[in-house]
Parts: C-alpha cells; structure tokens; sequence
C-alpha cells in the first residue's frame, strides 16, 4: 500500500491566515464592510461588528434606555447565559459540534454607550457607522428594539406581542422592556453560532420569531462604501 | 469536559461497520446517568458538554429527557451551562422529540451515508430490509428545525465510489454541515483507496464549483484540512485528549477514555473508574500520556502537523493500538491533504470572496448567519 511518511511536502499554494490578512485586498474581501440598517431604528440598536481579527459586540443605546457601560455588559451576559451566543469551542473538534464555532477566547467585547436623542433614528445609524468606521469594523449589522408600551412591567407576552404588532416600524422600547428587546436581537442574530442550530424552532416558528422575521425581512442591506 | 452516556448497547439496526455490535439490554439507569452528571458537574470543568450515545440513544427517550431535566435542575451561576447532544440513526426521531430537542438545546446529529446506495449497503434492520427511507425522513423533519444540524457519513470500501454523489445528494436536501469518514476498521485495498483518491477528486472539482456558486455548506473533512494550513494546525490534533477532556460512560457506570473503548468492561484495561467513585487519576493520566503525540509511524513526515494520526480513537478501531497508525489512514490522509490543498489553491488563487470569508474570517459564522437572516444569503439553495 502506497502509505508511509511523507519526507518533503510543499506548502501549499494558499496563504496561511495571518498572511492573507497582511495583503489588503485579502483583507478587505475576507472582512466585507458592510451595515445593515433598518431605515426605522429608533431606540436602540445592537452592533454587531468584526474587526480583522476579533469580533466585537457593540451596545448603542439612548434615552429613555440609557444603558450605561456595565448595564450593556449585563445584557450581553444574560444573552450569553441563556444559551444563545457560543462560550467555547466544541470539547472534541468537530465531533458533535458546529465546526466554525469561534472560540470563545478569540472574542472581545466592546461596549460603546452612545446617548443620542429620543425619537432619533439617524443619530444610532451615525454611531453604528462610526464605530464601524473608527473600529475598523469591516461588517455590522444594527437592529431595534420598539415601541412605547413595553415598559419594565410589561409581561413577556405582552413584549411578544409589542414585536408582534410590528413595532419595528417606529416608536421606542423602554426601560426593561428594551433591554429584553435588545437581548432578542442579538440573541436572535447569532443563536445559530451556538453549536449546531440552537432553538431553531423558537426562532423560525413562535409569534416573536414571525415578528422578528418580518423586521429582518425589512433590514435594508446596504453596503458602505 | 465532553462526556459521553453509552445509554445502551441496543440498536434497532445491524450496521455491518460498526465497532460496537448492538446487543439487547435493559439499558443505563437514571440513577447512573444522573451520577454521571453530577460527578462530571463537581470536577468544575470549565466547559461541559455531554452526549447521548448508544447504541441507539433515541431507544431511551425517557431517560434523555430525565437527565435533561436533572442537569437544567442543577444549573446555577458558576457552573458551565451543560451542552446537550446526541447522535442518532433517525429511526426513532419523532416530531415530539425534536419539539423537546429544539426546546432544551439538546442538537442532534445524524448518522447517513448519502445516497440509496451507499446508505443501505451496510445500514440495514435485522430483518435485513433497508434503514435508507427511515433515515431519510428523519433527516427532512430535523432540518425543518434545526438547518444547522450535522450529518455523518461513514464511507467503506465497497461504497467509496459513491461518496461525491453522497455528498452532492445531502446538500441538496438541504444539510449545510457534512462529515465524510471513513471506515478505517474496513477491509481497504489499493484498488479501492485508489477509487477514493479519485472521489476526493471529484469532491475537490465540486467543492470549487459550489464555493463559486456561493452556496454555504461545512464538508468534513476539507474544512479540516484547508484550517490545518491556514490557520496552522487547528483542527486535527484536538480531539484526542483520553480520559482528559473526553470520559465516556458505559450503560453500567464505568468511565472510560473514549467512546471506542466504552465496551472494553469494568475489569478491563481501559476502565478508568466510575461514576460513584470518580475517575483513577492515574489510570486517567496513563492512558492520556500513552497516546503519544507522535507515532513511530509518522516520525519524520511532513504532513503529521495536518494529519489525524493522532485520534487513539481511530487508530484503536483500525489497528488495536491508540498509538498504531494504519496504512489506510496514512493513506487517507494524504490524498485528503492533497484535495483539499488543491481547493484551497484555486480559490484562494482566484480570490474567491466566499471561500477568504469562510476560512480567513473568525467572525464567519455570525456574519453568514446574518446574511440567512437578512434573506441575503444562501444562493444557489433557493
């Protein structure tokens, strides 16, 4: 059998990871600076961005939320303790697990408070392109919590339902009720990370699911220049 | 800490590869499973993932759920959320279950060698009769809720010919994340280790043409091999860590390095302890430092820093030595290295935005995942 040690072996003829990343236009098609935005975000918005080598999560945030610093960090933490944003590597490769699951190592959370006006939507679209910019961030997507009647009272259906009643469009998430919406979001946006396809069910099938599809269908693509 | 339940030996199929032959037995106890994870969840690991394994797990539902339930029971902050998950052949895959699977978190992965043909020469019921539409509805029904889900196909010489059109068949019935394996423990030839150089040929050819096509798809074990050079090393020497990242649990309690070894029994080599007691540290550490990170096979090979030479596992099930390295994964390996260094080479060549995305991108996960979402993505699968 034609089996045995291989004595010399060329390198391949494709670069490694660090060397793609040292030639520009590697670069800039392996990191796409793209921002999707919904044309009516108003509350708050989440930020989903990656610079050439570490992803960041950003918070922008306003009034009448005004998640401060460590608040943001709290929300990002309830996200990922519930399951939906991937912690660490699969424990055998890719045995059981979602093969591009990114370490959790390789991860580094930035949170950018922005406060802008309420009623503003222009102001969270401006802070998502500049951090976008500024960062270096090459991808990122924004979307909204909404509108007035979800206060930190509100029940869960009644959230449920505020997602439902395609809030989307316009009016403002509140307090509680915000950051619940804005824990969705991201939740939303990157369960699917987590190994192989979590809660897809959840997602694609329940009333908030149709809802949120129905906000992602209206997330207009746009790419920066 | 990645645990395995061997929930039983029993199976409702005959597969003629397997490693482990199905046999009748009452099955692991809620007592011993819930011992399992408690024991595993008072060693703190840092991660804890724990699978349901068999035998055919899914003959024991009511147990899974239990077990589920119990670990969720015992979550609090400063312990790992526990990873559910679960490999199946698909027979017993119900609707309800997957209600419950997608409601916990537990994934499942599902073993299907590709086409009719391939799947059906080797994964039959005892009565001899097919498993292949079985698994196939089993397979359109776990997609429904989980696009995500992972198939495994377990390649034999005598279908070896068939492994590009598996693949091709699998993709379009819509899994995204394929892993081709072969049957090391199989009788290989060179005639046919010639024939599966050639499908891996064929592979390459249609991993390029769907890579520009857009389509998004995982295909073990090219993403491996492409990540061994670019990312320079990851990905092949992970897995084999007996007994220290990895314990498996027999249907009686014992612990054991691996899942190869899970029907070794208590008084044999490999046993390593049991979930009452905990593990033999120094059982744990002997077999962990008898897998040798280099085999005398491979002394001197360049490729050995890309190669799953290292997997006792694998090494174990073709030769009977965690550290005996097979002329036929020797083999294997090389050609697979060789294919997937010719796909990497062509389109890393032609500046493919896709392929520079999928593999030099860590964020390439979530921003695919985006682009689903955002009804961008997935050309060429509408």
């Amino acid at each position: 059998m034609r089996a045995g040690p291989v004595r010399e072996s060329a390198p391949p003829a494709y670069g490694t990871r660090r060397e793609a990343l040292a030639d520009p236009a590697l670069r800039g098609l392996a990191f796409p600076r793209r921002l999707f935005r919904h044309p009516g975000m108003t509350a708050l918005g989440a930020v989903v961005a990656s610079t050439a080598c570490t992803p960041i999560i950003c918070v922008v945030t306003q009034p009448p939320t005004y998640l401060n610093e460590a608040e943001a960090l709290q929300v990002i933490d309830e996200v990922f303790e519930r399951r939906h944003l991937p912690l660490e590597q699969p424990t055998s490769g890719d045995r059981f697990g979602l093969p591009f699951t990114p370490d959790r190592t390789s991860w580094r959370f930035e949170v950018a408070v922005e406060l802008v006006f309420e009623g503003e939507c222009e102001p969270i679209l401006d802070a998502a392109a500049t951090l976008l910019a500024e960062g270096d961030a090459r991808c990122g997507v924004t979307n909204a919590g909404d509108t007035g009647d979800t206060g930190p009272e509100d029940s869960e259906r009644e959230l449920q339902e505020a997602w439902c009643a395609d809030l989307v469009s316009d009016g403002v998430c509140r307090g509680q009720g915000a950051t619940e919406a804005f824990a969705r979001c991201l939740a939303y946006a990157c369960s699917p990370l987590h190994w192989m396809g979590l809660a897809a069910e959840e997602w694609t099938r329940g009333p908030l699911v149709r809802a949120s599809n129905d906000f992602i269908n209206k997330v207009k693509a746009e790419d920066s220049p | 800490m990645h645990l395995t339940l061997h929930l039983t030996r029993a199976c409702q199929l005959r597969c003629d590869y397997c490693y482990a032959p199905p046999r009748p037995e009452p099955g692991m106890r809620l007592e011993t499973a819930i011992a399992a994870l408690e024991f595993t969840l008072r060693e703190n690991h840092e991660t804890f993932g724990l699978a349901f394994f068999g035998g055919e797990p899914l003959l024991h539902k009511d147990l899974i759920r239990a077990v589920v339930a119990r670990a969720q029971a015992l979550k609090s902050p400063g312990r790992p959320a526990v990873r559910f998950k679960l490999t199946t052949n698909g027979v017993a895959l119900d609707d309800d279950f997957l209600s419950f699977a997608v409601r916990e978190g537990l994934h499942i992965a599902l073993s299907l060698d590709g086409v009719r043909a391939a799947h059906e020469a080797h994964r039959r019921f005892p009565d001899g009769s097919s498993s292949f539409d079985r698994t196939l509805d089993a397979l359109r029904r776990l997609l429904r809720v989980r696009p995500y889900s992972l198939v495994h196909a377990v390649v034999n010489p005598d279908t070896a010919h068939l492994m590009a059109e598996s693949a091709a068949f699998l993709l379009d019935e819509g899994a995204r994340y394929l892993s081709f394996s072969l049957n090391f423990a199989g009788r290989w030839t060179e005639a046919d280790l010639d024939v599966l150089e050639g499908q891996y040929a064929l592979l390459a050819e249609r991993y390029v043409a769907w890579t520009r096509a857009g389509r998004k798809f995982y295909l073990a074990p090219f993403e491996k091999k492409l990540a061994s050079h670019i990312r320079q090393g990851e990905g092949c020497h992970d897995r084999c860590e007996l007994g220290v990242r990895q314990l498996s649990v027999s249907p009686e309690g014992d612990l054991f390095p691996c899942v190869q070894f899970a029907n070794d029994g208590r008084d044999g080599a490999s046993c390593i302890g049991d979930v009452w007691r905990g593990v033999d540290e120094v059982a744990r550490m002997r077999w962990a430092l008898r897998s040798s990170p280099v085999k005398d096979f491979c002394l001197g090979c360049a490729l050995t820093e890309r190669c799953e030479h290292t997997c006792g596992c694998l090494n174990r099930q073709a030769t009977g030595d965690i550290n005996g390295v097979s002329p036929v994964m020797c083999r294997h390996e090389q050609m697979a290295i060789a294919a997937a260094d010719r796909v990497g080479a062509i389109l890393y060549g032609e500046r493919n935005p896709h392929f520079l995305r999928k593999h030099y991108n860590p964020a390439y996960p979530l921003l695919s995942l985006v682009e689903d979402l955002a009804g961008e993505g997935l050309p060429g699968w509408e």
